[in-house]
């Protein structure tokens, strides 16, 4: 059996990088307050021109990570073999510190660009974290999965703690510890975000997101990455902190996007809650490539 | 997808009923409010890059219908890529199949393929660095066409279709266009003909110059001589324009795409 690290652990905050505000952010003094970018490969893969050129510039200036969207971990259709080797090129073509996805599915027959559910069940738990060490051997790196949100869930037969612990646990993977959806999903499913937070695997975390979500219902929220985080989140953040160091985070903003400065002040406001919990004493830790696991 | 498990029919039913809402009852243990949020998501995310890329087409045939068409691009087409800025090539490609679906103008798919070339060229993968050159090209030269250089033959006068133009039937001269991206990223469209496309689809297809040349000759049952000064001259209005290049400085440029771009209309 292979053991993979092959991955390096970002450090500070992160923000995620749109096309929207690409030109915006070149020109602010960003490389003082940004620590490391954010992208999908599967929007940067191929990509010429004018694009291709300043997404160039930007990995030549800053660490970045990638946060796939397309691999459908939980999905029906078989592991798409030609878009992973497309991800490993492109990792390796741009010195990407580490990759993650979503615990989640986004294809039926086809590809619906969005996330689903997968199950809570024991069978769900051994497929998907097959599929994941299968996506760890072809990349020659450990990977992260993200805690997602969600709005449905067909078919439990587990919690959805005791769901990703087991995938986790069982793939030997790392953890995209999604803060902003332990609260959304703390609100659509009635349960305490702080005590599920504490519960996670968080010394497996390669690193944390932070966003903003909306307000669909009283019980339901909508986790958008189309608004400011709100304080809740960022206080659940601050508990995560307390709890497994100060993990290396990033900003999602997807939609709605506002000035860039905006996005650098709330950048700014994770820089600050993880000085604060330094400076309580609280060493980092979480995940950190292990010698003892690199490949011999 | 013969052999599903247990836990992957739920994820089946839950998925067709999000392609289908108004048709496809939602799984019956599941809120409809919170089905209703996932058909809405998937909906919105898939409907806003084809609105981006085919507003022309939305603006033709108005709202109600344009729903329509992406709720039947969704509920019966198979999306192949996982990439989302393929959705567009993935629409085309339901256009050009489909079988039945809201009734559309006869013109729809060139009024489309045409938005998405504006759409694709400037994102497609770049040429080498040093494929671009100034030197003049004679009959003995290699000569291959730039992967930026897109040859277009369409039915219908694309560059003048919108609201004002929407013909019932084709003209009899079809529309031959050359899309091209030159080597300082400027994209547009150059006016073409018949004759030139057939140039570069023999060069295409890998044939040497001056064999073109007596090929297209004997076609047009003109003097080989003739059809040559007047090729060459083209084939260096081409070059100068970065749409045709030094072959040799296209070998390897496979190697940097690694996924295949439609662009045949």
């Amino acid at each position: 059996m292979a053991f993979h690290a092959g991955y390096v652990r970002p450090q500070g905050a992160g923000l995620g990088l749109r096309r929207a505000f690409m030109a915006d952010f070149s020109c602010h003094d960003a490389a003082e307050r940004v620590d490391f970018l954010e992208v999908a490969p599967e929007n940067w893969i191929d990509v010429g021109g004018r694009y291709g050129r300043s997404f160039r510039a930007l990995t030549e200036r800053f660490p970045f990570v990638c946060h796939g969207l397309s691999l459908s971990l939980g999905g029906p259709t078989a592991l798409d073999r030609s878009l992973l080797d497309a991800i490993k090129h492109f990792l390796n073509a741009h010195d990407i510190l580490c990759y993650t996805e979503h615990l989640s599915a986004c294809t039926d027959h086809g590809h619906l660009h969005d996330l689903m559910p997968i199950p809570f069940t024991e069978d769900a738990v051994h497929y998907v974290a097959e599929r994941i060490r299968v996506v760890q051997d072809v990349l020659e790196r450990r990977i992260g999965v993200e805690n997602v949100s969600y709005y449905a869930a067909p078919g439990p037969e587990m919690s959805e703690l005791d769901f990703i612990q087991a995938v986790v646990e069982e793939a030997d993977c790392l953890l995209l510890l999604d803060v902003n959806n332990i609260y959304v999903n703390s609100i659509n499913f009635d349960y305490d975000p702080v005590a599920f937070l504490r519960a996670m695997p968080g010394e497996r975390a390669i690193y944390a997101h932070v966003a903003g979500h909306v307000r669909e219902a009283p019980d339901l929220r909508i986790d958008t990455h189309g608004a400011t985080v709100i304080d809740p989140v960022w206080d659940l953040l601050d508990e995560a902190y307390a709890a497994f160091g100060p993990i290396p985070t990033v900003l999602e903003r997807d939609f709605n996007l506002p000035p860039v400065a905006d996005l650098l002040e709330e950048v700014a406001r994770i820089h600050r809650a993880q000085s604060s919990v330094r400076a309580l004493g609280r060493g980092a830790r979480g995940a950190r490539p292990s010698h003892k696991r690199a490949r011999g | 997808m013969a052999n599903l498990r247990p836990f992957q029919r739920l994820q089946k039913d839950f998925a067709a009923h999000i392609r289908d809402p108004d048709r496809v009852a939602p799984p019956p243990d599941i809120e409809p409010r919170r089905m209703a949020i996932y058909a809405r998501l998937v909906y919105n995310n898939v409907e806003s890059v084809l609105a981006g890329v085919f507003a022309g087409l939305q603006e033709i045939v108005g709202k109600a219908t344009w729903r329509a068409l992406v709720r039947d691009f969704l509920r019966r087409h198979t999306v192949d890529s996982p990439y989302y800025s393929e959705l567009p090539d993935e629409f085309l490609g339901y256009l050009a199949t489909r079988e039945g679906g809201p009734s559309l103008p006869p013109f729809a798919t060139d009024l489309c393929h045409y938005a998405w070339v504006k759409y694709a060229l400037p994102l497609a993968p770049d040429m080498p660095d040093d494929a671009f050159d100034d030197d003049p090209l004679d009959l003995d030269d290699q000569v291959a066409v730039s992967s930026l250089a897109w040859p277009l033959q369409y039915t219908f006068p694309v560059t003048d279709l919108g609201p004002d133009c929407q013909p019932s039937t084709p003209p009899d001269e079809a529309t031959y266009l050359i899309a091209y991206r030159n080597r300082h990223d400027e994209t547009g469209f150059m006016a073409s003909n018949a004759l030139t496309l057939r140039l570069l689809a023999l060069v295409e297809a890998g044939s040497p110059l001056a064999r073109s040349f007596a090929e297209i000759a004997a076609e047009l049952a003109r003097p080989v001589p003739r059809v040559q000064a007047a090729g060459l001259a083209i084939v260096n209005r081409l070059h100068a324009q970065d749409v045709l290049v030094r072959a040799t400085a296209t070998d390897g440029v496979a190697g940097g795409a690694s996924r295949p771009k439609r662009r045949s209309p």
